[in-house]
């Protein structure tokens, strides 16, 4: 999870004002935080093309709670906003494989198009038919490991013995580097909630454009 | 004016509707009975529907993520020896494509109806734009769409073509499959809403004398009052066929609906 604040104080200060009045000011500012998060998010969405994660990020905000002139709005989730806001290198877990059962010894990254963007390698490995497999390969040019699904033709097509489906590359690490974009900055959040509130005052007529 | 609730709380609020009706009949129920609800289509058993919710929940709360709650599901229909009950791949519950349907369904129900609220009373922010926020392979043609629910209503705090409407037009709810107000507006959506500044949506002709007025003063629908609602117009044959389908776990009283 992820909290972010950011100080109101000091954005205004207008007399007779009711409590009601506060309130409601307090109410359109935290509104002008989360405006300015969701935007970051949904940003990132564009830029990532992303298909789920930052929706589901931006799904997960819970809406900014005002005490003590500090607004804070948290994200929830998903898992890894906070990786890709700051950065960092991942590694795997080490828990029992849910394939092999034996420790998880490399990240499974897949690759553009493969099958594992629309089914999990469980799913991959429960559906297999009698005569396929799926087993680790070593990149002819590179020769980094690559797992891959492997059918075998009847006979040859083009020199090849078997259709080989690329899943995803098998890596000891991976590091992301920050996005700080993921984020709006304090400044950002300050003049959103400011400007969310001078809205308040202005439809209410409780200053005018020159006060 | 009440604190604007938490998606947990909206979750937490529902009450399991163990009710073995298929999509198409749900979509009969009121929305206000659905919104109140958790419900699986074609899950009659409890155990199952509390074990869905309980990982929707997680996934909601940020303690497991989408793949893990998959996983445990898929350990405990394993330990239950569950066979699906249909041929169709989406009648399967241990599939990935039904298990992130249903928490995804869910989990982008509730965070909605928390933002809804969040947005319902401000005035800086008055409006909603209809935007996508997920990419799709194949995307629904939201244009017609909109200009459809656009005729429906009237144009009623709604702009024809910009997708841009009062966040609380009656547009939403007619947009939506779901019929609420909030996102997800479709199955596996990609669009959800980008909040728009009292200024654009005065720019855009959609702030009227009373419009300040009429947020200031909206009232929050309740969460949980009663899971009754009125169904005239259904025919007698398509109430017995969900009495049926629901293993008497429902009652009818003239054209209203009560889940037991």
């Amino acid at each position: 999870m992820i909290a972010v604040s950011v100080s109101l104080g000091g954005a205004l200060r207008i007399r007779h004002l009711t409590r009601q009045d506060r309130a409601a000011i307090a109410r359109e500012a935290a509104v002008g935080v989360r405006v300015a998060v969701e935007a970051s998010l949904a940003h990132m969405g564009q830029v990532q093309d992303s298909r789920h994660f930052w929706s589901e990020a931006q799904a997960s905000l819970t809406h900014p709670t005002v005490r003590d002139g500090k607004a804070t709005i948290e994200i929830t989730g998903p898992v890894g906003v906070r990786l890709q806001w700051l950065g960092g290198t991942v590694r795997p877990t080490g828990k029992p494989s849910r394939v092999t059962g034996r420790p998880t010894r490399a990240l499974l990254i897949p690759l553009p198009g493969s099958p594992l963007r629309r089914s999990s390698l469980a799913e991959q490995s429960a559906n297999l038919a009698s005569d396929e497999e799926i087993r680790v390969l070593k990149s002819t040019s590179s020769g980094a490991p690559y797992l891959a699904r492997i059918k075998p033709y009847k006979r040859r097509v083009d020199g090849r013995a078997a259709k080989v489906t690329p899943l995803g590359i098998l890596r000891a690490s991976a590091t992301i580097p920050p996005h700080p974009d993921v984020m709006p900055t304090d400044n950002d959040l300050w003049v959103a909630s400011r400007d969310a509130a001078v809205t308040y005052l202005r439809v209410h007529r409780l200053i005018t454009p020159s006060s | 004016m009440p604190d604007t609730p938490r998606a947990l709380d909206i979750f937490d609020a529902k009450r399991s509707a163990p009710v073995s009706l298929p999509s198409a009949l749900w979509d009969l129920i009121a929305p206000q009975i659905r919104e109140r609800s958790w419900f699986v289509s074609l899950c009659g058993e409890a155990h199952r529907l509390q074990a869905l919710r309980d990982q929707a929940r997680d996934v909601l709360a940020g303690t497991v993520s989408k793949a893990e709650a998959r996983n445990n599901l898929r350990d405990l229909l394993a330990a239950e020896g569950y066979a699906p009950d249909g041929e169709h791949p989406m009648q399967d519950l241990r599939r990935r494509g039904r298990l992130n349907l249903i928490l995804e369904t869910n989990i982008k129900q509730v965070a909605g109806y928390a933002r809804h609220e969040a947005y319902r009373h401000s005035v800086a922010y008055p409006a909603q734009r209809l935007v996508r926020l997920g990419r799709r392979n194949v995307p629904r043609d939201w244009g017609t769409r909109w200009r459809n629910a656009y005729a429906q209503v009237g144009g009623e705090g709604a702009h024809p073509t910009e997708m841009v409407a009062l966040t609380l037009s009656p547009i939403w709810r007619a947009l939506s499959r779901f019929g609420q107000p909030y996102p997800p507006y479709d199955y596996n959506s990609g669009m959800g809403q980008q909040a728009v500044g009292y200024d654009e949506a005065e720019r855009l002709g959609l702030i009227s004398d009373d419009t300040v007025s009429a947020i200031e003063s909206s009232e929050p629908g309740p969460l949980n009052e009663g899971l009754e609602s009125g169904m005239s117009g259904i025919d007698d044959d398509l109430k017995d066929q969900i009495t049926r389908l629901a293993g008497g776990r429902v009652r009818w009283q003239d054209d209203t609906l009560t889940l037991a």
